[in-house]
């Protein structure tokens, strides 16, 4: 893609407006009044940002810039980050990628995290040292935390194990005819273990912060 | 180009054989060199069903071993000029056959004829490793039952494992009435958990019985439901597309169809 001139990237937090250092600032100047015009109105209001790395401006040109987009009713709001970071400190960890249907008889052993793409049929079963994350249907048997790690826990599409444990703890037995602790169809779930106790519960998407 | 095809399942009783005989009587009767090969040695079955039994001299066994040509092995059917059969041995057991002494045998037969059909015997040892070895494609049949729909899904696995890729689904003996009434999985269900493409149904028939008893295949029968089924499945073997029948065949008009025969 050719590099444009100024381009706009919208984050959770606000805009990030990019400039291309090796063109004039006159240029740079119209084109971003072009930009905003060209948007009617849309961007009036939003946070902003100057994206400051790699750019050839002196700052008495930045404040002739930032004073453009507040013409345009831009808010300026310096403390939004690019490149966009992770809510949380560290890489994350490792975890093993497996794209397949699991069928009845076939089984994943792991030391590690698992990701799978795909369903737990019942009759198959997954052991890991680690999390286990299904993306589908697990119907099978899921031990995640061998032997004995109590932070493991378990994700699913839709959660409704044969068998689960984590660390070894087993999940409750199922009530007879509506398991009731056992989640409702369709929803993701999360299993893990609270004060020694299994517990299975929706899961939610981590706070936007 | 030939094609070799198994047709497997895992549990037994959910009509393989019977399968086996009307998708290879169907693609005869429309003109195609077939062979059926009974891989169910020791409980051979293919040879009755397909009212050939007092005709075998010499099976399977006999060509892999070298006691006679496989000319002299394969029997001619009664009806379709195009169709032979490979009988399974009686006296023996599954090990008389190794997995390799089969694919030699499909390369020989595919050289000859434009479809192998190979009847695999249940379970998942060595009869049908050796069946499934020489086999290019794979048809799985499922009766709409926990348990057969559970051993079809092992045998996917199984047959995944050894490069047979995509196998298709026929839904044997289902019974549309129990289905609406929620007594019985429905076709949506069973393709739901198998995860697998679905290559035909065929409606509970006890034309079936009638048929496989006298040593005929049913897919000839013009008048039966089963019949039209498989008769459905042959033609998107060959190829075509053919829409899913439908078998809810509880209104009065289609009833009515079916009686003056526009179905």
């Amino acid at each position: 893609m050719a590099k444009e001139l100024v381009s706009i990237k919208g984050t959770r937090e606000g805009l990030v407006i990019f400039f291309d250092p090796e063109r004039e600032f006159e240029e740079i100047k119209n084109n971003l009044k072009h930009k905003i015009e060209a948007a009617r109105g849309f961007f009036r209001g939003a946070k902003f940002t100057l994206y400051q790395g790699n750019t050839a401006l002196n700052a008495e040109q930045q404040v002739e810039l930032e004073n453009i987009c507040r013409q345009y009713g831009l808010v300026p709001a310096p403390n939004i980050r690019w490149p966009v970071r992770p809510a949380q400190n560290g890489a994350g960890e490792r975890a093993r990628l497996v794209c397949t249907q699991l069928r009845s008889g076939q089984q994943i052993v792991h030391s590690g995290n698992l990701v799978l793409v795909g369903d737990v049929h019942p009759g198959a079963r997954i052991f890991a040292s680690g999390d286990v994350v299904i993306m589908g249907r697990c119907r099978g048997d899921v031990h995640a935390g061998e032997p004995d790690n109590q932070k493991a826990m378990v994700v699913a599409l839709d959660l409704r194990p044969n068998r689960l444990t984590i660390a070894g703890v087993a999940a409750p037995a199922p009530r007879k005819s509506s398991p009731s602790s056992l989640p409702e169809n369709g929803t993701p779930q999360m299993a893990l273990l609270e004060n020694g106790k299994l517990v299975i519960r929706p899961y939610l998407r981590p706070s936007n912060g | 180009m030939s094609e070799i095809i198994v047709v497997t399942s895992g549990k037994g009783g959910v009509g393989k054989t019977t399968t086996t005989a009307n998708l290879g009587t169907g693609l005869a009767s429309f003109g195609h060199k077939v062979v059926l090969v009974d891989a169910d040695i020791g409980l051979r079955n293919l040879d009755v069903v397909m009212g050939l039994e007092n005709r075998i001299v010499y099976d399977i066994t006999d060509v892999t071993e070298g006691h006679c040509r496989l000319r002299q092995a394969l029997i001619k059917d009664k009806r379709y000029e195009g169709l032979f059969l490979l009988p399974a041995a009686q006296t023996k057991d599954k090990t008389a056959v190794s997995p390799d002494q089969m694919k030699k045998l499909c390369a020989d037969l595919a050289q000859e004829f434009e479809y192998v059909l190979i009847d695999c015997p249940a379970g998942i040892e060595q009869g049908f490793r050796n069946a499934i070895a020489g086999a290019q494609k794979a048809i799985v049949v499922t009766t709409p039952e926990v348990a057969a729909v559970r051993d079809a899904d092992r045998v996917i696995g199984l047959l995944e494992a050894a490069e047979l890729r995509n196998p298709a689904l026929i839904i044997n003996r289902i019974r549309p009435k129990m289905v609406r009434h929620g007594d019985m999985m429905g076709i949506e269900d069973i393709i739901d958990i198998l995860a697998v493409d679905l290559l035909g149904v065929v409606p509970e028939d006890e034309q079936v019985v009638i048929s496989t008893n006298r040593g005929e295949a049913v897919v000839c029968d013009e008048r039966s439901r089963s019949g039209q089924a498989y008769r459905n499945i042959v033609r998107r073997i060959k190829g075509e597309a053919v829409p899913m029948m439908n078998l809810d065949d509880s209104g009065i008009f289609s009833r009515l169809r079916r009686i003056i025969g526009l179905r």
